[in-house]
């Protein structure tokens, strides 16, 4: 097997990998309102990949699922749609984000070990 | 040229998949998005048309675009519901296959449709076989229309959902000889259903018969005894397909049917009132059971050279 390879199956997991952490990174950013393209932007310069047609619909179904709130701002020049994470959605957060060191601590174990 | 307009079009390309709920509401978000986009690349890439076309390019296939807004499954059926359609296919088609093949031995044999027709029964059999392939097609359609409608609006099933499930609930492993034989069991469906049909109904309707050693009306005497044996044997047939093997008590009861079977011939052969002993007719009965065990050789010679062709075939991929 080529490392080319080897870097398209590392690539296919890391999308799982990013996928499974989407949810805690967007929450995260959202204590503030924003709007899409400005949380895209967020993110990718602090270095977490996502694209815009991958965020918007996940905006939207965390907003489905109560866990964001958002409203319309018409006063700019473009109507621009903010979201906000609701109080049930920040409960959601931080047992999230409990969970994540947990098993973050937990990987970070069974890999020492496995060394 | 890519212009302006574009992203009109791009923005309703979207739409059109959309659920129509929240459409009007997506479309001004993704307008706005694409907007955005182009004024930051417009100054990176230099004409607005440029950066238009590097934005839609970026945002990909707008029914793509759509797709990730639907929550709804984007399969037909389910892992959670596969199995149940394949065993009600199963169930609908066998009793199709019954229907049928009723109505097959009905036309072979009273129907004047066919025994005044030039038509021989190969020929009604293949129009029956394809009556059965037709009805398995349109089975088909509306079992997986009924599932998709389940699949789609019905409660969701978790894959791994059993109510209450604990290990004294597993059956045991078929061993060698409890596995079925199917060909065997609809074959012996196929002739017992033909059977009753053409005892029961058609026999008496049949005059002038080459059977005139038979005396027809002794023989409805023993017809009582032979339904009672076919419906046992029809009902140990659809038992077996339904458990999925034999077992002890369906091999008892075949063998039962079997006894039972021999026993009535047994008592048929030797009752005087039944076969009368006028040479003439005992001549003709004797062709047609001359024709009747060459046939039943025949059947038997193709039967076997299909095994050993199966057998040779077994051994060669070895």
């Amino acid at each position: 097997m080529s490392q080319t390879d080897v870097e398209s199956f590392v690539e296919k997991f890391m999308q799982e990998f990013r996928r499974g952490t989407t949810v805690l990174c967007v929450l995260s950013q959202l204590k503030q309102p924003q709007y899409g393209y400005s949380l895209v932007q967020a993110l990718n310069t602090k270095g977490f990949q996502i694209e815009q047609n991958t965020l918007y619909p996940l905006l939207r179904r965390l907003e489905n699922q109560y866990l964001l709130e958002s409203h319309w701002d018409v006063n700019e020049s473009r109507p621009r749609k903010y979201y906000v994470i609701s109080e049930v959605g920040l409960r959601v957060f931080e047992r999230l984000s409990e969970e994540w060191k947990k098993h973050v601590g937990v990987v970070n174990q069974i890999l020492e070990e496995g060394d | 040229m890519i212009n302006l307009d574009y992203i009109n079009r791009y923005v309703y390309a979207v739409g059109k998949h959309l659920p129509s709920q929240q459409r009007e509401d997506i479309k001004k978000e993704i307008h706005t998005l694409i907007m955005d986009m182009v004024d930051e690349r417009k100054e990176r890439v230099g004409s607005e048309k440029e950066a238009i076309q590097e934005v839609l390019l970026e945002l990909g296939d707008p029914a793509q675009f759509a797709a990730q807004y639907h929550g709804k499954p984007n399969y037909v059926i389910g892992p959670s519901l596969i199995h149940s359609f394949i065993f009600v296919f199963k169930i609908s088609m066998l009793g199709i296959g019954i229907g049928l093949a009723v109505a097959f031995f009905a036309e072979a044999f009273f129907a004047e449709t066919f025994t005044t027709s030039d038509q021989n029964i190969v020929q009604l059999l293949i129009q029956y076989v394809g009556q059965f392939i037709n009805a398995g097609l349109y089975t088909f359609g509306v079992v997986t229309a009924i599932f998709i409608l389940i699949e789609r609006y019905g409660p969701s099933f978790k894959e791994t959902e059993s109510k209450g499930w604990d290990p004294s609930q597993l059956n045991p492993v078929p061993k060698h000889n409890e596995k079925l034989n199917y060909t065997e069991i609809i074959l012996t469906l196929l002739f017992t259903i033909g059977a009753i049909i053409f005892f029961n109904f058609y026999l008496f309707d049949f005059s002038g018969s080459v059977l005139t050693a038979l005396s027809l009306e002794r023989l409805q005497d023993y017809l009582v005894y032979w339904n009672i044996v076919w419906a046992a044997s029809i009902v140990i047939c659809l038992y077996s397909l339904v458990a999925g093997r034999y077992t002890l008590t369906s091999r008892f009861i075949d063998a039962l049917i079997s006894v039972a079977s021999f026993v009535i011939f047994l008592f048929m052969v030797q009752d005087p009132s039944l076969l009368s002993l006028d040479k003439d007719s005992w001549i003709r009965s004797l062709k047609v059971a001359l024709n009747i065990t060459l046939i039943s050789m025949g059947i038997s010679a193709v039967v076997d050279l299909y095994k050993w062709g199966r057998a040779f075939k077994e051994k060669k991929q070895v």
